[in-house]
């Protein structure tokens, strides 16, 4: 027995090896990704044997791990929320045709959204889906509910779906436990049943008669759940909450002396309506706290009395913070005349603090990155003029550098840059005008490969023409370095079994195909012009330049060393801070000129570029590798 | 125990080493914790915040006007997020510098308490720059707004990371030592 700090993802891979998953496939998002990265070690560390794989991407991941499920081996498939959207059509489908041995689909959620395109609700896709819910408000629940999960998922022969937010995902608990894994692998069978499990138009009407069966016994089931309980209060005023936002209200309800009844919500759907409607009624009104948007609220049907973000008592974006909650609480304790306020920023404090104007610091491309200096050969070449349709990784960062116009989701960037290119030719033929502008894509090696590759096809056979500049840096790079297909570095795969983005490239149709090293700029630069000039010749076609250098985050070593210095001439214009913008770049105090920050460098010497006055220079006392 | 902390920094300077170690000390030395960690966007040079509780069953997240404790591993950061500390509450800052006299009037008037400690000089003087994040853990326990000794902390830092226990522990002592 012993006790560890643990992350909500650590504690939900514990759970998953408690409950003697066997099968567990994911493709890394945040907050998501330190589940598998947990799951992995700890079979590595103590030889469990298990199918742990980074799946190429989210849909690949449920259906291989719906496999795993349909042979008989417990299994699991994580993704971040939005990769639920790519993984969707299998989801819905598995509701239909249900399972064999426990199977939990288990998308972290993301309030705010922190490092997200949207702030989606994924207990709505299961309500939608009709696919149940455990909603953890720890990552001591979170792994508790891993158990009820698996269990109500074989015991009803359903996808069960674990949805734990951000708030669980990067908390981090004391937790005790005991590496007690059970070492008992079940039979492996697959036993064909084609109604279920190739199941026509026919036979679904049944199997949804039979899903909507299993959901009415699931809520029955939950109506006495331990993951569901009321705490009573004296107060007229009922508060009902789940996930993390159930502990801020707890505390704040604590802070305030404010003594409510309180419904916890674990298992948001089916909702247990009974239990619902008696905690409802014995109130005078009730409000609703839940993230990250109105899954518990939706499913009551009567609301007259009832608090939420659909009558705006709670703001209908954003999360739900304790200041956001400490406001609404301590409005609806003292009503209109309020006279208790819950903490807040002293306005005098923050008067000072705002006067000082902190410049933001948002995220930025690291010291040394590969993906700026072919942003920025990119940008020295073509200009502001060009169009630059980008996609979502560490590079989607290049706005920084004015080299990324659009971002939509994963493998976007080719589709957009289709839809540029034709609308602007039927613009230009249309006689509307509209000048023929260059267009350039940029996605990294793991985009490219989770969804990047149909667009590519879709653009040589409708003859869309622009630059694919696939930015390869050998690793999944924003998520913590999961590796991709084409470097598969922890998996049992030898190199020879590395999928080749040159050949898929080349497969795909493209005729014009490079790889070159994005640190030799004058040839980067040439070589995208090149590519241009073929994908808008009368026979050309789309072409692809595959920029090739490691991250020099993951492998710092590969950076040659070339130190440099930044002469006495330098006279402070800024031009290095705008187009180049690296960290370890900053201006002097009094602003009369650019030094550079020892502690961030990395010494790659690219920024020599980035001064066209040739102020900086090779560090004259350092030799260059 | 209840403190409510709030750590902030840029990403790469350690911040989140530093919430594990005031954690791990707290947990080892018995009190329950938890912490709203923040992962992923940037991995280096973006602002980083994070909520520490130590010794409480219930959220770990932090209120504006609510935190018993700031620890900035910049000054900017520091800055950025002072509003968060609460009336008597404490400010311990990695900095040159002393924050503008207008903040600190305020600062004065709220009666919250501001220690300014050049934890990077420090670092950088013990031949490893990147320990400014196990000094300033050293200084927290030289004040009062948290109930861990020193060796708490050069325990936990032992145990986290055994190949530094020998730096690791010099930076607790001179953290330590600065008060």
């Amino acid at each position: 027995m012993g006790k560890m700090l643990m992350l909500g993802n650590e504690a939900i891979a514990l759970g998953l090896l408690e409950q003697n998953c066997r099968m567990i496939c994911a493709y890394p998002g945040t907050p998501s990704s330190e589940i598998l990265s947990s799951v992995l070690q700890q079979k590595k560390r103590l030889e469990i044997d298990l199918h742990a794989e980074w799946s190429v991407n989210e849909k690949v991941a449920l259906e291989v791990a719906l496999g795993g499920s349909w042979s008989g081996l417990r299994s699991a498939a994580i993704m971040k929320q939005v990769g639920l959207n790519v993984a969707s059509d299998a989801f819905f489908s598995a509701a239909y045709q249900g399972v064999k041995s426990g199977f939990l689909i288990i998308p972290a959620d993301d309030p705010g959204p922190s490092s997200s395109q949207t702030e989606q609700d994924s207990r709505l896709m299961a309500l939608t889906a009709k696919v149940p819910v455990f909603d953890p408000s720890t990552p001591q629940e979170a792994r508790k509910f891993v158990k009820h999960a698996m269990e109500l998922s074989e015991r009803h022969q359903v996808p069960v779906m674990l949805r734990p937010t951000r708030q669980i995902c990067h908390a981090v608990q004391d937790i005790e436990f005991n590496e007690k894994f059970s070492n008992e692998i079940p039979q492996v069978k697959f036993d064909k049943d084609p109604h279920r499990w190739a199941a026509t138009p026919r036979d679904r009407y049944l199997l949804h008669v039979e899903l909507n069966k299993k959901l009415k016994l699931i809520e029955d089931e939950f109506s006495s759940s331990p993951c569901n309980k009321v705490e009573s209060g004296s107060a007229k005023v009922g508060v009902i909450a789940s996930g993390m936002v159930y502990n801020v209200a707890r505390q704040i309800l604590r802070d305030l002396n404010f003594d409510a009844p309180l419904l916890k919500i674990g298992t948001p759907f089916p909702l247990p309506q009974k239990m619902m409607s008696d905690f409802i009624t014995d109130c005078e009104q009730v409000v609703v706290f839940e993230e990250t948007d109105y899954c518990i609220e939706l499913q009551i049907p009567d609301r007259r009395n009832v608090r939420g973000r659909l009558d705006s008592t709670i703001p209908s974006a954003g999360e739900l913070t304790p200041d956001v909650v400490g406001e609404v609480l301590s409005v609806l304790q003292g009503g209109e005349n309020k006279t208790t306020k819950y903490f807040s920023a002293d306005a005098g404090l923050a008067a000072a603090i705002a006067e000082q104007q902190t410049p933001p610091r948002p995220p930025r491309l690291c010291p040394g990155c590969s993906h700026r200096s072919a942003f920025y050969a990119m940008k020295r070449e073509f200009g502001k003029r060009t169009l630059y349709p980008g996609d979502i990784g560490c590079y989607t960062l290049g706005a920084n550098l004015d080299a990324v116009d659009t971002c939509v989701d994963m493998g976007s960037g080719s589709d957009i840059a289709s839809g540029f290119y034709h609308a602007h030719k039927i613009g230009r033929t249309g006689g509307s005008g509209g000048k023929d502008r260059p267009i350039i894509v940029t996605i990294g090696d793991s985009t490219f490969l989770h969804s990047g590759l149909q667009p590519l096809m879709n653009a040589v056979h409708t003859d869309a023409r622009f630059v694919l500049l696939i930015l390869d840096n050998r690793t999944t790079a924003m998520t913590g370095f999961q590796p991709t297909p084409a470097n598969p570095e922890d998996s049992n795969l030898n190199p020879e079994r590395s999928v080749s983005i040159p050949n898929l490239v080349r497969a795909c149709g493209v005729e014009f195909v490079r790889e070159l090293d994005p640190y030799l700029h004058d040839d980067f630069r040439s070589v995208i012009r090149e590519a241009h000039e073929h994908c808008r010749s009368p026979e050309g076609r789309v072409a692809v330049v595959i920029a090739e250098r490691s991250c020099s985050l993951h492998e710092p070593e590969t950076v040659e060393k070339r130190a440099v210095q930044i002469t006495d001439e330098c006279d402070g214009c800024r031009y290095c801070l705008i187009a180049f913008e690296c960290p370890a770049l900053v201006l002097s105090i009094d602003g009369s000129r650019v030094d550079l920050n020892e502690d961030l460098c990395v010494d790659c010497g690219q920024c020599i570029d980035s001064c066209h006055k040739g102020f900086i220079i090779p560090h004259p006392e350092m030799e260059w590798v | 125990m209840d403190v409510k902390i709030i750590l902030c920094g840029i990403g790469g300077q350690g911040v989140v080493f530093l919430n594990r170690l005031l954690a791990r000390a707290a947990m080892d030395a018995g009190f329950p914790v938890m912490s709203l960690e923040s992962h992923g966007m940037s991995r280096r040079g973006g602002s980083v915040v994070l909520h520490l509780r130590l010794g409480s069953h219930e959220s770990p997240l932090v209120t504006q006007g609510g935190a018993d404790l700031l620890l900035a591993l910049d000054e900017q950061e520091g800055l950025r997020n002072l509003s968060y500390v609460k009336y008597g509450g404490t400010v311990l800052v990695n900095s040159a510098n002393e924050f503008p006299q207008t903040v600190l009037i305020e600062l004065q008037r709220l009666q919250i308490k501001t220690e300014s400690i050049n934890a990077t000089e420090m670092a950088r003087n013990l031949g490893k720059v990147n320990v400014a994040n196990v000094i300033l853990a050293g200084a927290v326990t030289a004040l009062s707004a948290v109930s861990l000794s020193k060796d708490d902390v050069q325990n936990a830092a032992a145990a986290m990371s055994p190949k530094a226990a020998n730096l690791n522990g010099r930076a607790v002592e001179i953290g330590y030592n600065v008060f």
